[in-house]
């Protein structure tokens, strides 16, 4: 069931667009990378959602409802743009952002301390804000859009900033809102945590969304037919072959232009001891560059 | 809009803006000032008045003989005596000898035709020698109608009205005596709401601008408008703020009266008079102005790019809302007239005006003009918070760039 769907979105900012057309689905449960290069319109999307910013045509369901202020307190958004009051202590800030998120007066404080606990700021909860690094700062925005725990996390660049120990602390968090049921939407330019995180992708480049789909179905679409074939002793030649190319950790690369099971047979058949045969699936990197590089590249 | 949000967020400023030092320095710290300002500027002024009712010595030379005044005779006028001299060459010696003489004057011959009198002071003399000017007219006055008049005549003439008595009638007919300063007492309350309603805008005004603005430099503006509507936040600010605002008047108020056996007989010498539609009306038009006033305020002052500029447009609001004590000796003057009808119908006049109306005479205000300026201005105000509310969206979403008006314009015309 889709939680969040747009239907033909379109924004524009004077005489700037930046949506056209826009149609993607959210499935519950199920943690979506919304990609492309900087200025793509992820964020405005993003803002779109939160009801932020208005679109100038098309459709917003939340939950299968039409976008509306209620239906908001069940999402979590932390923006790409995004500060905590300096002045403040953390803990009154997590504690204001909590009863605005609906939290209750009695448990506010509590939830707040134990998202502190999870992000490992607990010890910082009477400091003011800016006495907090850059990264705590960052932390502290993730655990006060979580701690009311809502059915939906939006995440705008959430790793931005962050050292890899921080990074993979968040990457665990998202991973464990997976598990809970909850839905996340991850827009980040960092391609290793999408492979890692997303179950499903959409990759705009100016406006406009260019590819979308499951990972597995995007990665397999943008894969060349060709297979990964790790093995012992000498690696006969068959029919349906190619090329092959030896790679950097001693595997081979098999340009096919067979079906692969075919090729595994024959090979077998020849008498090739092999330990891995799987197919070359394009990284993200590569399917970004790639697909963006071709809607980027001036014309 | 949903209330529990607006109830969070108004909390949050209250919090927020009464923990300040500022805050605290400037509610706690404004009596004193004040005090100490006021004693300050006292100073003059005692100075002037011990001159002013000190004995003063005046020459006088009549050329005229209308004042039939004999040359060495010294004639007494309240606090001033005047030494009457032979000709102007003596009283020069006398002025130039004698350091007690002021000035003196010589009334020309022909006076009764001309009416010419020459007053002359010493060459570093800061002040004329017209500042004895009223103890000589009453001297003048004195010896030109003590010959011809009785004594009882005469003084009657010097001063026509020593004692005035006030009536006033009701419209039953009956007439009730009214003290000489019942006038200043009816001018208490509209006095002082002006007073509270103008410092409650102009302090939460400032809080207003600068909440937002600090809001908009740590980038908070995204978090806010994912968690609250723009109506529910400004709402929310105008309430948290607005009460921060009016408990900072409350203590100025309760620390005036704490010091009420030393400051409020001398402030207040007299009766306080307050029709009681006065009384009863004037917290629901405080609100409402203020609500009308700081809405404005916060709409269009979040259209600042920086916090100077959101306070000079959020500031064009509190100046119109004096625009009554402008014409406050009209409506003084005529508090039923053509004037203070029109201003009673303006949403940005009405509070004060209406105010003022009552006080100063309840009887001449019909129910359906107050019930109607009423309905107009909270009417005005709902449409203000809901422009506003716009303008505050736009305004919070700005870059650092403000775009043209008729971007704006279009805005604010297709947000729902």
């Amino acid at each position: 069931m889709s939680v969040v769907e747009l239907e033909d979105v379109r924004k524009s900012y004077g005489d700037k667009v930046a949506l056209e057309g826009l149609s993607v689905r959210v499935e519950r449960g199920a943690v979506f990378g919304l990609l492309g290069p900087n200025g793509a319109g992820k964020t405005t999307a993003l803002r779109i959602i939160m009801d932020i910013v208005r679109a100038d045509q098309g459709r917003v369901l939340l939950f299968g409802r039409p976008l509306a202020r209620e239906l908001l307190d069940r999402v979590g958004y932390l923006p790409e743009e995004r500060g905590l009051y300096t002045k403040h202590r953390v803990l009154d800030v997590m504690t204001y952002l909590g009863a605005l998120r609906g939290l209750r007066d009695g448990e506010v404080r509590a939830r707040a301390r134990l998202w502190l606990d999870r992000v490992g700021l607990r010890d910082v909860e009477q400091l003011p804000v800016e006495k907090l690094s850059k990264g705590m700062s960052q932390k502290v925005q993730i655990a006060a859009t979580l701690q009311a725990e809502p059915e939906i996390c939006i995440l705008d660049e959430p790793f931005s900033g962050l050292d890899p120990v921080n990074g993979a602390l968040i990457r665990s968090l998202i991973q464990s809102l997976r598990s809970s049921g909850q839905t996340v939407i991850l827009s980040t330019h960092q391609m290793a945590m999408v492979e890692t995180l997303c179950d499903s992708v959409a990759l705009l480049s100016r406006g406009k969304l260019v590819e979308s789909g499951t990972m597995a179905e995007v990665r397999r679409r943008h894969t060349a037919p060709e297979v990964r074939v790790q093995h012992t002793g000498p690696l006969p030649d068959v029919e349906g072959v190619a090329a092959r190319e030896t790679l950097a950790d001693g595997c081979l690369r098999l340009t096919l232009t067979d079906e692969a099971s075919r090729v595994l047979g024959r090979l077998i058949h020849a008498g090739a001891q092999i330990t891995r045969f799987e197919p070359a699936l394009a990284s993200m990197e590569d399917i970004f560059i790639r697909v963006v590089g071709d809607e980027e590249m001036p014309r | 809009m949903r209330w529990h949000k607006v109830r969070v967020i108004a909390r949050f400023e209250l919090v927020t803006t009464v923990r300040r030092l500022g805050y605290l320095v400037i509610t706690l710290g404004m009596p004193l000032f004040t005090l100490l300002y006021a004693s300050l500027a006292l100073v003059p002024t005692y100075l002037v008045a011990q001159r002013e009712f000190g004995e003063k010595h005046y020459g006088i030379v009549d050329e005229s003989g209308a004042l039939r005044l004999a040359a060495g005779q010294i004639v007494s006028v309240e606090h001033a005596k005047f030494s009457v001299y032979a000709s102007e060459e003596q009283a020069r010696e006398a002025l130039l000898r004698d350091e007690r003489v002021a000035s003196y004057y010589v009334v020309v011959a022909d006076y009764l035709h001309t009416g010419i009198v020459h007053g002359y002071t010493r060459g570093r003399a800061a002040i004329g020698p017209w500042d004895g000017r009223d103890d000589l007219a009453k001297l003048v006055r004195e010896r030109l109608v003590s010959a011809s008049l009785s004594p009882e005549a005469a003084e009657r003439v010097v001063t026509p009205l020593p004692q005035r008595r006030a009536f006033r009638v009701e419209s039953d007919g009956a007439r009730v005596a009214e003290p000489r300063e019942a006038a200043f007492g009816r001018l208490v309350l509209p006095v002082g709401f002006v007073f509270l309603l103008f410092t409650s805008v102009l302090m939460s005004g400032g809080y207003l601008l600068s909440a937002m603005a600090t809001e908009k430099e740590n980038k908070v503006v995204d978090v806010l408008l994912s968690a609250a509507s723009s109506d529910e936040i400004m709402a929310g600010k105008l309430v948290g703020l607005g009460g921060a605002g009016l408990l900072q008047v409350t203590v100025w108020l309760l620390m005036t009266l704490a010091v009420r056996g030393l400051l409020m007989r001398w402030l207040l010498p007299f009766d306080v008079r307050v029709p009681w539609q006065a009384l009863v009306i004037s917290p629901v038009l405080f609100l409402a102005a203020y609500a009308f006033l700081g809405s404005l305020m916060l709409g269009t002052g979040s259209l600042g790019t920086n916090v100077r500029e959101s306070h000079q447009l959020g500031m064009i609001w509190a100046l119109l809302g004096t625009i009554p004590l402008v014409f406050l000796p009209v409506i003084l003057g005529e508090p039923h007239g053509a004037i203070a009808r029109v201003l009673t119908w303006l949403p940005l006049s009405a509070p004060a005006t209406l105010v003022f109306r009552l006080s100063l005479d309840a009887s001449g205000v019909a129910l359906w003009e107050v019930c109607g300026a009423i309905l107009l201005l909270l009417l005005s105000t709902v449409l203000a918070v809901r422009v506003s509310a716009r303008l505050f969206r736009i305004g919070l979403l700005l870059g650092p760039t403000r775009p043209p008006l008729r971007a704006l314009w279009r805005q604010t015309r297709s947000l729902r």
